[in-house]
């Protein structure tokens, strides 16, 4: 850029010849340089100022534009050539056994064409009496607004009442059909189910669409015209359900829990025989989604698929599973179980101490917290979390439902040797009920991987082997010991073989860091009959408190395990499975052991 | 710019000032205010209380402080700017270690009886230090790289503060707002267009990777990216706010089911309908009619904004009074998008209806100091 000099010589020679002072010259060239400088920032300003307010101006006209168009979207009256797309079918939903879960039923909407009507006066007084909860007042207004056209007076009537709107004798006053989705059951298998409500609405139907549960995640299926007379099948038994959660819930009262849930499922196809979540709903009337509090505690979250806990000693089965399988011990192998472990500035401790040594059989049996993590000291932690992958613990577990989107265990920032060791009995991994049923079903049915399905599927397989058969079927003998002799043996039910593993976990506080003293997640998770396992069963109760004694008592012994033994005690017969005596099952699970080695 | 210079021109003072308050604004802000009142009353199903009542309190005093703050000179609130702008820092950094934590997010800092959210505060001050800034720096040096940087730090600081909290709505409002400052003092087009390259770049990059081997984010950020962008892929989490929100808009029409007759949002379908989401309620009661008003309410108050910045000939009272009418557009034109679904929801309240102490204040004293650079404009002596 060429600028005038500040102090041109020709002119301050010609300045001193006059014999003027040419330090105003400077002066004077200084001050025009500044506003030369000052104008072209303004006009620079200037122009940014001006796209400024152009993207201003194409922000309003964009907001004006979109609210314009919402207003004109949705006319009052819905238009006559749209409705014809709407289908309010729907198919039904069955149970495994053909018992009806979800179905439909025929009702009316109630809707006005002022332009036809009467006597809109009289019409809207009579609506009143009829129906007591509407403003009679505010309909008078609507029906004769000379800009109205269409008013929606009710979305359901019930037969008595439609039959009092057609003694009005008004013609204005028209009926839309409704197809309204109905759960027979009432409360039964709700957070299955999920529910349904009201999508695009006409005059003649309605669409009905799932908001969750199985209904939103086979939406589709559902209403798809070329599968309307194929009910879709659950694999739940509605009768098993029915049991379940009447234990379930009489056990929650008599415990004081706040909540609860059950899986039953079968370990050789990964169908769900019984998915349980108390408190529960109705899904026939959906209460709205909460808006404060946690949404943990909100009646629509499903405990058994959403809830993912940290739940204790029920872990150390994958631990001891996982060293048996690398050949580093033997059911019989003495452990090291000098209680409490040092580990750099964090101490592990058992619930009693158990002496020096205990067999590994004895560390599930008595629930040995050093035991397991001597072992994942072992095992290591890199091992031990490629283990954990395998068996899907570390990535949530797929199911038919549309809770299970979002839901994800939480995993330890590092995985380290001392997060591997409380890991290894269930403390710093989060899991879901159902999840860990999988799981267990994987340890016991002969090591085969088993994805969870709500979905009847006859002839379902299991996945791809993890574990061997020996590893089974020693998993399979510890964990019928555990209800023989150690922790669960309130789930002892003679003649069904019960077997299984508790987990008492201390619940983290809301507010992060730390637990709660005496708020205990209880969990018993096991199968039946133990020689050859036909179902897996999982029940978790949120602190529960057994007051019968002189002292509270919370561990899963007290609680889980009793409610557990009810519910195989009253649903083994309808299972149809055959009390057999205790001579005959201990000689299965020995032959079965002599094989495997 | 100094004490001595505001002094030479000629200066309205004492009471005389009122007389040069940007008067048409302060209507303007009255009556928007007025209409938030009126819908929180409405969403209260005709009750003053829990929320009309407090938010009228908060209006007045925050009209008072805005009346106090123009009387008081521009040159005192460009020497404080500084200072502002370090305190708001500050008690981000206090909410960083001792906030409290409320839905989810540590915003709020608790200060004896009073609940302040200093990330509501902190745009202004952004917005004070960066006039303040380029009222200082020489104009030769707006668009050297290392003076770019610096204005860059200093919105780039609270904003990643605000983002850690986390608050996404306030901390894209800051950083934009500090951005769009920033371009209006006059920094080289260049940076900006490298810049939008730069970032359109990075994001086709970052889509373009995935399902590649060398796919730049893990699987369920993507899955994140999506349910942000389309709700409708979860339908009970984000959707659910925008799909109620569109039902009642609809069901409002041009004219609207009336005052107070609204359903949809009374029926407590939308959660936030006395913050964030009253938009809604006011579109269903009051129609297109009502929600187009509210719109050219805005507009005029950012004109009489514009007004103001035109008029000013100094460079801090010029940039103080764009950045507030570009902090005021930013709010609402966010909100009213993400209620229309045209963008994803992000946490942002409508300005001046919606329920909540600290952005009505944080307004009001915005508003104050524009009405200052208004007050205190140099004037050609007649």
């Amino acid at each position: 850029m060429i600028r005038t000099p500040l102090r041109p010589l020709a002119r301050i020679l010609q300045a001193r010849q006059r014999g003027e002072n040419p330090d105003h010259i400077e002066r004077e060239n200084l001050r025009l340089r500044i506003e030369a400088m000052r104008d072209t920032a303004r006009a620079r300003a200037e122009s940014r100022l001006l796209v400024m307010a152009g993207v201003f101006l194409a922000g309003f006209v964009l907001i004006g534009a979109q609210m314009a168009l919402l207003a004109a979207t949705e006319p009052m009256a819905p238009t006559p050539g749209r409705t014809e797309a709407i289908s309010s079918e729907r198919a039904d939903i069955l149970d495994r056994n053909g018992r009806v879960l979800a179905t439909n039923l025929t009702t009316h909407a109630l809707y006005a064409e002022t332009r036809h009507m009467v006597d809109p006066v009289r019409a809207a007084r009579e609506l009143g009496a009829i129906f007591p909860d509407i403003d009679a007042a505010r309909l008078e207004r609507q029906f004769t607004d000379p800009n109205r056209r269409f008013v929606w007076v009710r979305a359901r009537l019930s037969p008595e009442q439609r039959q009092a709107v057609h003694d009005i004798g008004e013609p204005g006053l028209m009926f839309g059909q409704r197809k309204m989705r109905i759960y027979p059951n009432g409360t039964l298998a709700a957070h299955v189910l999920g529910g349904a409500s009201f999508g695009e609405q006409g005059v003649r139907a309605a669409e009905v669409i799932g908001v969750a549960g199985v209904e939103h995640h086979f939406d589709e299926r559902l209403r798809d015209p070329a599968l309307l007379d194929r009910p879709l099948q659950l694999s739940l038994d509605m009768t098993i359900q029915a049991v379940v959660t009447e234990v379930l819930s009489s056990g929650m009262r008599m415990l004081g829990a706040r909540g609860a849930s059950a899986v039953i499922m079968d370990p050789h196809s990964g169908e769900v025989i019984a998915l349980v979540s108390l408190p529960d709903f109705d899904p026939n009337n959906r209460p709205p989604p909460p808006t404060e509090g946690e949404p943990a505690d909100s009646v629509l979250f499903n405990r058994a698929v959403q809830g993912y806990y940290e739940l204790g000693s029920v872990m150390k089965s994958f631990t001891v599973a996982q060293a048996l399988d690398d050949g580093m011990l033997t059911p019989d192998t003495m452990v090291d179980t000098r209680s409490p472990m040092q580990v750099g500035r964090f101490r592990i401790s058992d619930f009693r101490n158990y002496g020096p040594q205990l067999s590994a059989t004895d560390v599930i049996v008595r629930s040995s917290n050093v035991g397991t993590a001597r072992l994942a000291q072992q095992i290591g932690p890199q091992s031990q979390r490629d283990f954990l992958d395998k068996l899907g613990f570390l990535s949530g577990v797929p199911v038919e439902l549309a809770e299970t989107l979002r839901a994800r265990p939480l995993l330890p920032g590092n995985w380290s040797e001392l997060s591997a060791m409380t890991i290894s009995y269930g403390h710093g991994l989060t899991t879901s009920p159902l999840q860990l049923a999988a799981g267990y079903s994987t340890l016991v049915n002969g090591g085969y991987l088993v994805t969870p399905t709500l979905e009847r599927q006859p002839g379902r397989g299991v996945g791809e082997q993890v574990i061997s058969e020996r590893t089974s079927a020693q998993m399979r003998y510890m964990l019928h010991q555990v209800v023989e002799r150690g922790t669960a043996s309130f789930a002892r039910i003679p003649g069904y073989a019960v077997g299984g593993k508790t987990g008492s976990a201390d619940k983290p506080k809301a507010s992060g860091g730390g637990y709660y003293e005496g708020k205990v997640l209880a969990t018993f998770v096991g199968a039946f009959p133990m020689d050859n396992p036909r179902y897996v069963i999982a029940v978790t109760l949120d602190e529960p408190e057994d007051t019968t004694g002189s002292e509270p008592r919370r561990t899963a012994g007290w609680t889980a395990v009793p409610v557990t033994g009810e519910i195989v005690r009253r649903i083994a017969p309808l299972l149809d499975l055959r009390p057999r005596p205790a001579s005959e099952i201990e000689q299965a699970m020995q032959n079965a052991l002599a094989a495997a080695r | 710019m100094s004490y001595l210079e505001y002094n030479v021109k000629r200066m309205p003072s004492g009471i005389a000032k009122v007389m040069h308050l940007n008067w048409p604004l302060v209507v303007l802000v009255t009556a928007v205010s007025c209409i938030g009142f009126l819908m929180l009353h409405s969403v209260a199903g005709g009750s003053m209380l829990p929320w009309a009542e407090p938010q009228m309190k908060r209006f007045a005093l925050g009209l008072a402080l805005m009346f106090a703050i123009a009387f008081v000179p521009l040159w005192f609130w460009r020497s404080i700017a500084g200072l502002a702008y370090a305190v708001s820092v500050l008690l981000l950094l206090g909410v960083e270690f001792f906030g409290t934590i409320g839905m989810g997010a540590r915003r709020w800092l608790e200060l004896g009886p009073i609940r302040l959210q200093p990330s509501e505060l902190a745009k202004i001050t952004v917005v004070m230090a960066l006039a303040a800034y380029y009222d200082w720096l020489d104009l030769k040096r707006t668009s050297h790289p290392l003076w770019v940087f610096l204005a860059l730090l200093i919105v780039a600081i609270p904003t990643l503060l605000v983002l850690r909290q986390p608050d996404l709505g306030t901390a894209l409002l800051l950083g934009l707002g500090g951005v769009l400052v920033i371009f209006l003092a006059g920094v080289s087009w260049i940076y900006f267009a490298v810049a939008i390259l730069g970032g359109g770049g990075l994001v086709f990059a970052v889509m373009a990777s995935r399902g590649t081997d060398w796919q730049l984010l893990k699987d369920y950020q993507y899955r994140r990216i999506d349910a942000f962008l389309d709700p409708s892929i979860d339908p009970l989490g984000a959707g659910y706010h925008i799909s109620q929100a569109k039902i009642a808009m609809g069901s409002g029409g041009w004219a609207g089911r009336g005052y107070m007759e609204g359903t949809q949002s009374r029926l407590n379908f939308l959660p936030e309908k006395h913050t964030d989401f009253i938009f809604t309620t006011l579109a269903e009661e009051l129609g297109f009619v009502g929600a187009s008003s509210l719109l050219v309410l805005y507009v005029l108050i950012i004109g009489f904004c514009i007004f103001t910045v035109l008029r000013a000939a100094t460079r801090f009272g010029a940039l103080l009074s764009a950045g507030v009418a570009v902090t005021f557009f930013l709010y609402f034109f966010v909100n009213m998008s993400m209620v229309m679904g045209l963008l994803p929801v992000v946490g942002v309240p409508l300005p001046l209806v919606s329920y909540g102490g600290s952005a009505m204040l944080v307004l009001m004293i915005a508003f104050g100091l524009l009405q200052s650079a208004h007050v205190h404009r140099p004037r050609t002596p007649s």
